[in-house]
This record gives structure tokens, sequence and C-alpha cells, in this order.
């Protein structure tokens, strides 16, 4: 795979995404606006340390803050490699890409940066409002383990997402993959909640989830400033994950692609 | 570049067990709507995958431009390019700059957005794109009956100057536009694919 390839696909996306600027700015407006609602209910539970949050040694709003911003990125991938395939589709481009199996590889490899990187830029004006706006305390980050967590977390919501697109390919609409994951991820993963506070069956299930994970190392990397020994049980699960769903999601992908290629139906939508 | 026992089907066949084999040079390939004439392109084009049989040609080494132009709508003629010959390896300034004065959209401002450009000029964008990727094998659909008669006999002069290294297999309804040239005429019907010269 050639990296001139990849980065031809990222100034692409980029350039693409310069046409909407309105959706991008609309994007972190609303999420800034979701922010405000549980920065104001943690107001209204006098910002204690819940039982359920002592683990963590924060109030709540620290807790969903930083869950929202892991699980926008875990919702890059189950939302938005899917949504990618979907707008080449409407373009017609999807046919040309997908015709030469060096560019499949670059195309999802580079969909799955594009995703990331936008996700990162977006929790960077999350950091900054959450440290100059909501007075979050950040003085224990740990840098390290937070890159750490990002790349393990990479792989497997990547391949979430890859897989996710497989039903735009095949049935061109619909796709309840991204809806399980999208649900089941703001649920049962521990993005507004501590998974702990489901009944003991559901929370077994969140253990099922690469997000859940992710939520919970970085819980700790944010606020206890973990460092990566303190957290590899975390990271070994989401490199289980990845180990597992990479060439899953790759190999349904190749079957997807050709099966549409078989039917004709790459540029239908 | 050989096609061997190619078929395809949509709930009917299609493309029955076509076999042929194209040389250097214009192809013209005629024959009435609904044939497979489309269909046979994007399988030699690798944007089709047959049913049964095989394409011995990589699909690396074919350009192609349908009767939809494959561009981003909101990025300009000049990303375009730039994007679909990254994906060639072949991305060059001087290699699109030539290729844009080929295809005769000089005259035209390469910052327009895609989504702005006429039907023929979005046409002379995609001859752009396939003479900056130089394939060694150019199929064209139904396209160039979309240019002006200027531009037609332009495109036309280039195609078959470059079919003296390259394989260039063009669909049309117009084979008469291409009776002064040195091409191989090609008849599609039932499946099938004959050679009328």
């Amino acid at each position: 795979m050639k990296i001139n390839v990849i980065a031809a696909f990222l100034k692409k996306d980029f350039r693409l995404k310069k046409s909407y600027r309105f959706a991008f700015f609309w994007g972190i407006f609303s999420s800034f606006f979701s922010l405000l609602i549980f920065y104001f209910i943690d107001l209204l539970m006098d910002r204690k340390i819940t039982a359920f949050l002592a683990p963590y040694g924060i109030n709540y709003f620290s807790y969903v803050f930083l869950g929202i911003i892991v699980y926008n990125f875990s919702g890059a991938g189950p939302g938005s490699i899917a949504q990618k395939v979907y707008e080449e589709k409407i373009c017609g481009t999807l046919e040309e890409i997908l015709r030469v199996k060096n560019d499949v590889q670059a195309f999802l490899l580079s969909a799955s940066l594009y995703n990331f990187m936008l996700s990162a830029a977006e929790a960077v004006v999350y950091l900054l409002a959450g440290f100059f706006i909501f007075k979050v305390d950040f003085s224990c980050i740990n840098w390290v383990s937070v890159l750490a967590i990002m790349f393990f977390s990479f792989f497997s919501f990547s391949s979430i997402g890859i897989l996710s697109s497989c039903f735009i390919l095949i049935f061109k609409r619909g796709n309840p993959i991204a809806f399980l994951f999208n649900s089941a991820e703001g649920f049962l993963g521990g993005a507004y909640f501590p998974a702990a506070v489901l009944p003991f069956g559901l929370y077994k299930i969140s253990y099922a989830l690469p997000v859940y994970w992710a939520i919970r190392a970085a819980q700790k990397a944010f606020y206890s400033g973990a460092s990566i020994m303190d957290i590899w049980p975390e990271l070994a699960v989401l490199a289980c994950f990845s180990l597992f769903l990479v060439p899953l999601s790759l190999l349904c992908f190749n079957l997807a692609a050709n099966n549409a290629r078989r039917k004709g139906s790459l540029n239908q939508f | 570049m050989e096609l061997k026992g190619i078929s395809k089907a949509f709930k009917a066949p299609v493309i029955n067990d076509l076999s042929a084999s194209f040389n250097r040079g214009l192809n013209i390939i005629t024959g009435p709507n609904g044939c497979g004439k489309t269909t046979l392109l994007k399988i030699i084009s690798g944007h089709m995958l047959p049913d049964k049989g095989e394409v011995l040609v990589s699909p690396e080494n074919v350009s192609a431009l349908f009767t939809n132009p494959c561009f981003y709508p909101q990025l300009t003629v000049i990303e375009n390019l730039e994007f679909f010959l990254a994906l060639s390896g072949k991305s060059s300034k001087s290699r699109i700059e030539n290729a844009v004065r080929m295809s005769g959209l000089d005259n035209l401002d390469l910052n327009k957005k895609t989504e702005t450009l006429s039907s023929g000029n979005l046409v002379k964008a995609g001859l752009a794109r396939l003479y900056a990727q130089d394939s060694g094998i150019f199929v064209i659909d139904e396209v160039l009956s979309s240019l002006d008669e200027e531009s037609f006999n332009a495109a036309l002069r280039i195609l078959s100057n470059s079919s003296k290294e390259k394989i260039i297999i063009i669909v049309s309804h117009q084979k008469e536009r291409y009776r002064g040239e040195n091409a191989v005429f090609w008849k599609m019907a039932e499946g099938k694919i004959l050679n009328e010269n």
C-alpha cells in the first residue's frame, strides 16, 4: 500500500470537508450543548462523588465529559466509515476506488485515519472547553497512556466501522451494526454513566464492547494519571479485540465489495 | 487484451460466453440498447466482476470513462485530476497541464467545482483524466457524442494517435463518425461480440 495514495485520500477528504464547514462547527456546537446539560445535572447533584464514581475519584460531569469524548472516537468508526462509503456511492466514485485491490486497502485505512483525525480535532476543542469553561481538572493526565489508548482503540473502532460499511455495500441503506453499536455503546459502554450502575447481566454485556474498555482506561489515565502498566489489562483487551476484528472486517469488506461488483450495484443507492 | 468465456446475467443473461481479443488500435463497439456494451466495458475495466470467465488484464492498466464521469462534484477540476492521478501513482503537474491542454480544457477555469461544469466540459475533464493516467488500455462508453463537432474531432485525433501504442475501446451508436479512422468495428448482439471488419 503506497503512502502517497493514502495521503491523496486524506487530502481529498479534507478538501471535501472544507465544503461543509458549517456541518463541522454545528456538530461541535451540538455536542457542546449536550455537555451543558450534563454540567447542570452535575450541579443538581451538588457535584458529589457518588459511590459509583468513587473508583475514579471524580464528579459526574468530569466522568461524562470524558465518556462523550471517547464515545465520539468510537462513533467515528461505526457511523462514519459507512457514511463515507455511502458518500462515495453518491458521487459515483466508489466503483473507481474499489476496482483496484491496493486502492481498497488505502481507502479503508485513510477513511479510518481521517475519521480519527477529525475526532481528535473535536476532542481538542472539547478539552479546551472543559479546561477553560467547565474547569475540569486535567492536572493528572498521563499523555503516554492516552496515546496508547488511542492507538489500541483505533483498530477495534475502525474494524467495527468497516464491518458496518459492509451493510451499505450489500443493502445500500440501513446499517444495523452502526445502530447496534452506537446505541449499545452509549447505553452499555459507560459513556454517560459507569457501566457498574447497570444490573449485573447488562454490566457483563458491556465487557463485549471495545468502547467500555477504552472509556475505563481513559478515565484512569485522565484523572488518576494511570501509567501504561496500570491500564495494561484494558489495553490487552483492546488489542485482543483488534486482533480478532481487523482481519474479520477486511475479509467481510472484500466479500461485500466483490458481491456488489458482481451485482453491479456499487454505484446504486 | 483477451476476454475468455465471459458471462454476465442480471436476472436475464446479458453477456453469454463471450470471448474476444482486442489489439492495439481503435476498437469501436456498436449494438442496440441493452445488449451489454456498458456491462462489457465495466467488466474489462474491473468495475464489475463477471459471473463466469476472465479478463486477461489487470485493472491497474485500464482507464475508463463512462457516461457519468466519475468526479467529486464538490472538488474543483484540478483537485479531482490530482486525486485520481495520485491513485494511479502518476501525479505530476506537467502531466496534468499536458492532459488539460490535450482535452481542450485549457480555456476553462480549472478551479471551478466539477458540479458547475456543463456535460460537454465534464466529458473533457474525463478525457483529461484518461490522458493523464496514460494507461495501456482506454475504455470509453458512449460519452464523446456529448462533445461539439470540433471537440469531438480533436478528441478523436488524439485517441487515434494514442491508439498506435494503446488499446482503445469505444462504445458508440454513431459508427459513421469513425469511418475515416483505421478502426476495428465490433458488433454486440445477443450476448456475443462479432468482429465486423
